[in-house]
This record gives structure tokens, C-alpha cells and sequence, in this order.
């Protein structure tokens, strides 16, 4: 049986496993919460050490590596995402003798959800996480975008309040300013979790307003949101986004467009992370 | 066929040919285009706007058969017809609904087209037709990631990313005209509102200023320019590519300045592209480039377009 070997380190919470090709989860580790990037790094390559044994244990052998790294880890390296993607890579890649794929985390996400989420067997479709940041990625004509450097996806940089808040990028407005974690906590003065409703349908209609320009620009008919957010917000968010999309997608290929919850079963960052190898090896899509 | 280059006596050509044809919203216009994009034995009308289904089919059928009579005489067999067409069309141009053209409207182009000729038939609409003409001959050379886009009466545009041209599910994507710049702005004929072709069109700024764009003030053509820079910045970050390439007569109309400050605004606007630097710059195959991103639909088709950015 072939297994791939799944890191997640989007935080969702960090951890690894044994993934098989139709996504069932045999094995799992889950990696301490760790205050110091090299702490988890020290953490990671002695959990690796310990995977030739798991695999041998259940059966399979190791074909490929995926690893799904996301903004949390990137703040504690405090290192761009793609100094960050070269490390994990360099780190499993010394321990693990079989190719590794390093994809940013919303990437990752959007792999799962075409796999066996919401966007399962669909050709074209936009996917977001909204987490500490926002990120996502997007499959088009059956394949993930990559883009100039491989981080295509990027919804959270979507402009949807010119001369709005200052975003971490630089820029205003962008979706990530208006509906992050953070932001949501500093524009509300509230923790995430005691919104007012209000508030969960203003990120709805922020969300809304980005995925319909992107359903309008790429011709995708579903938009799959995920995250923390979308998870305390739930339907009362989703339903505000969906309105936003009914009268904005209008022209004749976008009309009738979706946005709906992510459904990727649990552990999803582990799934995520297989995905990416999956991908790479065989296709997920 | 051989390698080397032959006159026509209308256009040198070289290798084998295809036949491009350019549906606007004014004119028609067909070629040959050879591997190497350069055309010979251009033709075009212009049409009537109010013509019904038949007229406009029967200007259409003129123009393309001045083109093949004049290919036979010079001994030329071009291998397949390619066609860009004014949206709205359905996947690959089964159908065209050129929007300034009512009588046509889901009219079976390409059915019609090989009933015609004989010959294998590709189409793709305007924009996605110029994206590839642009990245095989024009201002993305070599470029494997860029958007290319036309301001015009409206505004349109394809998408290259990672050497592909981008479908999407029905054949549109690119479509940039109708993502929104202007949150709760000027209502579109779309039915949404803000769309940057309610806000940067030519017939939007017709619309709002009231004077058609050849009239326009530094004043609108800054903001014209500030408003596609903002959309393209999306873009850009959205997939990160770096490059984009504009053409259409109001783009072009307006010139340095809508260009300066459309490049202002992408560096304000698109921070996520780490070491790449955004860049807006005008499209590079001018008059031609209908033509050549025609003929370049038909050899994609055939599998002969050269990888772009390849």
C-alpha cells in the first residue's frame, strides 16, 4: 500500500501523518504547540526519525511527502512564506528519503477541498481559508494555479475597500484587512468568538465582494470558504456572501455562482498536506 | 511545403498556414497567418450594425472567400480556420452574441464556419485570442504569467499562467470587465454595479462624464487609469503574475498618462509579489493584433503554438 507522509504545520493544530491514496488517515502524530520556530523544528525532526517504523507498522511504503505550511509558523520564523517553504522542505527532505512538496497552506486547503471536500470533481473553482491571514488557492481547467513563484491564490489580497484599512502587505483594503482574525478583533474591539450579527454579515458581504470579481474574472461557478472564521460564523456569513454573489455575478457564465462552507472531514490539515502530495504524484483533482 | 519564405504578392509567408478571422463589433476581417504569425492577403468590411443574422453571415462568407480564392491562386492550403470573436460566445465559439451585432445572437459560428471551408475549426473569444497573440509575438514575449486587456467601448481580457491560456468552465475566463473597483458604484449593464467596465469603459466614461472618451480630461483619464491599475493590482496578487499588457482604443487613446497613473496605482495596490516588481505596459502588436491572436487560436488547436514564455 502506498502512504504518503503528511506535515502539517498550518497550525490547524500542527501535526503528521500517514495518508493513503484515497485519503484515509492510518497513522497520526500530533506535534506540541511550540512557542520558538526552532523548537518546532527540533520537535518535527524527531517525530520524522520516528516514521520509517510507523510505515513499516502499517504495512505500506512511503512514496511521497506533503507538507502544508502556514502563516502561523510564519510569523514565528518571522521569514516570508517562501523562505519558510524552502525550510520545511530542506528539514523533511534531510530526514525523509522520498520527494517532498512544500505548498503554502491555503493551497494546501484548496487541494483538499477538490479532493474530498466541498469541490469535489469540479473543474473550476476558487477555495479560502480565513484564518490569522487569508489565503486559498485557485483551480482552474482541472489544475491548481501556480503562478511566477508558485503562490497563486492569494484571495486575501483582493482589494475590496479602496482607502480602507491598512492590510500587513502594504496596500489597503484588501479582504485580509477586513476580515482576519486580527482585524475582525481590532475593528470590533471583541474576541472572534462573540460577534455581533452585524459584524458576521459584513465579513460575509467583504468575502462576497472578492469571490464574485474572482467567479467573474475566471469563469469558476463555486467558491469554498473555510477556516476559523467561517466556522464561527457559519451559515449567518456564508448566506451574507451568497447575497453579495447574487447581485454581483450577473453576466451569462457567472450567474447563479456558489459560495459554500469547506467540507474536507477531520483531521483537514492533515488531508491538506497529503493532497499536496498527492497531487504532485498521480493528481488529486 | 518548404522552410523557406515565399512572396505572395500580397505578404511573405513561410511553412505551413492557417486562416484567421476577426468577428468586431464594426468589422470582419480575415488572413492567412503562418508559424510565424506574419499574415498576407488581409481583407476586411465593416457591417452594419442593425444587419440581420443572414446579412452579417453573407459579409462574412465575402470576406472569407476573397481570402481563400486569393490563397488558391498562390498555390496556399492553409490547415485549419482560427477565429476570435466579440463575446459573449459559448465554449470555443460554437455560438457567437457579439454584443454590437444583434442579429447575431447564439449564432452557430463555428458549425457554419466548417460547413464552409471544409476545414477544422477553432475560435476563442477576442481577448483570449489577443492574450495569445501577445505572448507569442507581442508585449508578453516570453512570458510564461500575464494578463492581457483590452480598454475599449468595453473592457476584456485573457489570462496566461504557467505557459497556459486559462478556459475556465464555459470558456471565459479573463474576463476582467467585470470585476468590481468601485464598491456601490456607477451601475452596470451586467446588472451588478462598480464593474471596472461601469467605471473605465469607453461607454462608461461616456456615461458618466457625458463626453465620449476621445473628449476625456487629464482628470478622467488618470482616474480611468487609477481604476484599471486597482483591478489589475487584484489580479496580479490573486495569481501572481506580474506583467500586464493592455491594448483597446481607449487604453491606447489616452496613452502615457493612463498608463502612469494605471502603473502608480499596481504599486500602491499589489505589495504580495515579494522580489517581482507589477508592471502595466501598452499591448505590442497594434492593427494586427485581431488577426494574429486568430491565427494563433488555430495553431493551439493544432498543438503548434509555441510554449509561451517557453
Amino acid at each position: 500500500m502506498e502512504l504518503t507522509l503528511a506535515v502539517d504545520l498550518t497550525g490547524s493544530p500542527n501535526g503528521l501523518g500517514l495518508v493513503d491514496r484515497d485519503g484515509k488517515v492510518l497513522d497520526s502524530l500530533p506535534l506540541a504547540p511550540t512557542e520558538a520556530l526552532d523548537g518546532l523544528w527540533e520537535e518535527l525532526e524527531g517525530m520524522l526519525e520516528q516514521v520509517p517504523a510507523r510505515v513499516a507498522k502499517n504495512g505500506g511504503t512511503l512514496s511521497a511527502c506533503g507538507v502544508a505550511v502556514g502563516a502561523a509558523v510564519g510569523d514565528l520564523a518571522g521569514a516570508s512564506g517562501r523562505d519558510l517553504l524552502a525550510e520545511a522542505s530542506r528539514l523533511v527532505s534531510s530526514v525523509v528519503e522520498v520527494p517532498v512538496h512544500v505548498e503554502d497552506g491555503g493551497r494546501a486547503f484548496a487541494l483538499a477541498e477538490g479532493w474530498l471536500g466541498a469541490a469535489r470533481e469540479v473543474e473550476n473553482f476558487a477555495a479560502l481559508t480565513i484564518d490569522e491571514t487569508v489565503s486559498g488557492g485557485v483551480v482552474v481547467d482541472g489544475r491548481l494555479l501556480d503562478g511566477a513563484m508558485s503562490q497563486a491564490g492569494r484571495i486575501g489580497h483582493w482589494i475590496v475597500e479602496p482607502e480602507g484599512r491598512r492590510c500587513p502587505c502594504g496596500a489597503r483594503g484588501c479582504l485580509e484587512s477586513e476580515v482576519s482574525v486580527p482585524a475582525i478583533e481590532l475593528s470590533s474591539g471583541r474576541p472572534l468568538t462573540e460577534p455581533s450579527y452585524e459584524q458576521m454579515r459584513h465579513v460575509g458581504r467583504m468575502v462576497g465582494r472578492a469571490a464574485a470579481s474572482i467567479v467573474n474574472l475566471l469563469d469558476v461557478r463555486l467558491v469554498v470558504c473555510g477556516g476559523r472564521v467561517a466556522r464561527e460564523y457559519a451559515s449567518t456569513m456564508i448566506l451574507a456572501a451568497q447575497e453579495e454573489l447574487d447581485a454581483t455575478c450577473r453576466i451569462s457564465f457567472s450567474r447563479g455562482a456558489r459560495i459554500v462552507t469547506a467540507k474536507t472531514p477531520a483531521p483537514s490539515g492533515l488531508i491538506g498536506a497529503a493532497a499536496v502530495a498527492w497531487n504532485r504524484t498521480g493528481g488529486v483533482l | 511545403m518548404t522552410d523557406e519564405s515565399r512572396n505572395t504578392g500580397e505578404g511573405v509567408l513561410m511553412g505551413e498556414t492557417v486562416l484567421a478571422v476577426d468577428i468586431g463589433g464594426t468589422k470582419f476581417a480575415a488572413c492567412l497567418v503562418d508559424e510565424t504569425g506574419a499574415i498576407a492577403m488581409h481583407r476586411q468590411v465593416y457591417v452594419d450594425g442593425e444587419a440581420d443574422e443572414d446579412v452579417l453571415w453573407e459579409s462574412l462568407v465575402e470576406v472569407v472567400d476573397d481570402v481563400r480564392g486569393a490563397a488558391v491562386e498562390a498555390g496556399e492550403h492553409p490547415l485549419a480556420v482560427g477565429i476570435g470573436s466579440a463575446g459573449p460566445i459559448a465554449v470555443h465559439a460554437s455560438t457567437v452574441s457579439p454584443l454590437n451585432l444583434p442579429g447575431w445572437r447564439e449564432f452557430p459560428l463555428r458549425e457554419r464556419m466548417e460547413e464552409l471551408t471544409g476545414l477544422l475549426v477553432a475560435g476563442d473569444g477576442d481577448t483570449k485570442a489577443l492574450a495569445l497573440g501577445e505572448g507569442w509575438l507581442g508585449a508578453a514575449q516570453g512570458r510564461p504569467n500575464f494578463l492581457a486587456m483590452v480598454v475599449s467601448t468595453g473592457v476584456g481580457g485573457g489570462i496566461v499562467l504557467d505557459g497556459q491560456l486559462l478556459d475556465g468552465a464555459s470558456g471565459n475566463a479573463g474576463h476582467i470587465g467585470h470585476t468590481v473597483v468601485v464598491p456601490d458604484g456607477h451601475p452596470c449593464h451586467c446588472g451588478a454595479a462598480g464593474c471596472l467596465e461601469a467605471e473605465a469603459s469607453g461607454w462608461a466614461i461616456h456615461e458618466i462624464t457625458g463626453a465620449p472618451a476621445t473628449e476625456a480630461t487629464a482628470v478622467v483619464v488618470e482616474r480611468t487609469g487609477r481604476l484599471v491599475g486597482r483591478g489589475v493590482a487584484s489580479v496580479m496578487s490573486l495569481l501572481d503574475l506580474d506583467l500586464a499588457v493592455v491594448g483597446g482604443s481607449v487604453a491606447l487613446g489616452f496613452g502615457q498618462p493612463f498608463f502612469d497613473a494605471a502603473q502608480a496605482e499596481l504599486e500602491e495596490s499589489c505589495r504580495t509579489l515579494g522580489v517581482l516588481h507589477p508592471v502595466i505596459v501598452p499591448a505590442g502588436l497594434g492593427d494586427e493584433a485581431p488577426l494574429v491572436g486568430a491565427g494563433a487560436v488555430a495553431w493551439r488547436a493544432l498543438g503548434r503554438l509555441p510554449e509561451l514564455g517557453g
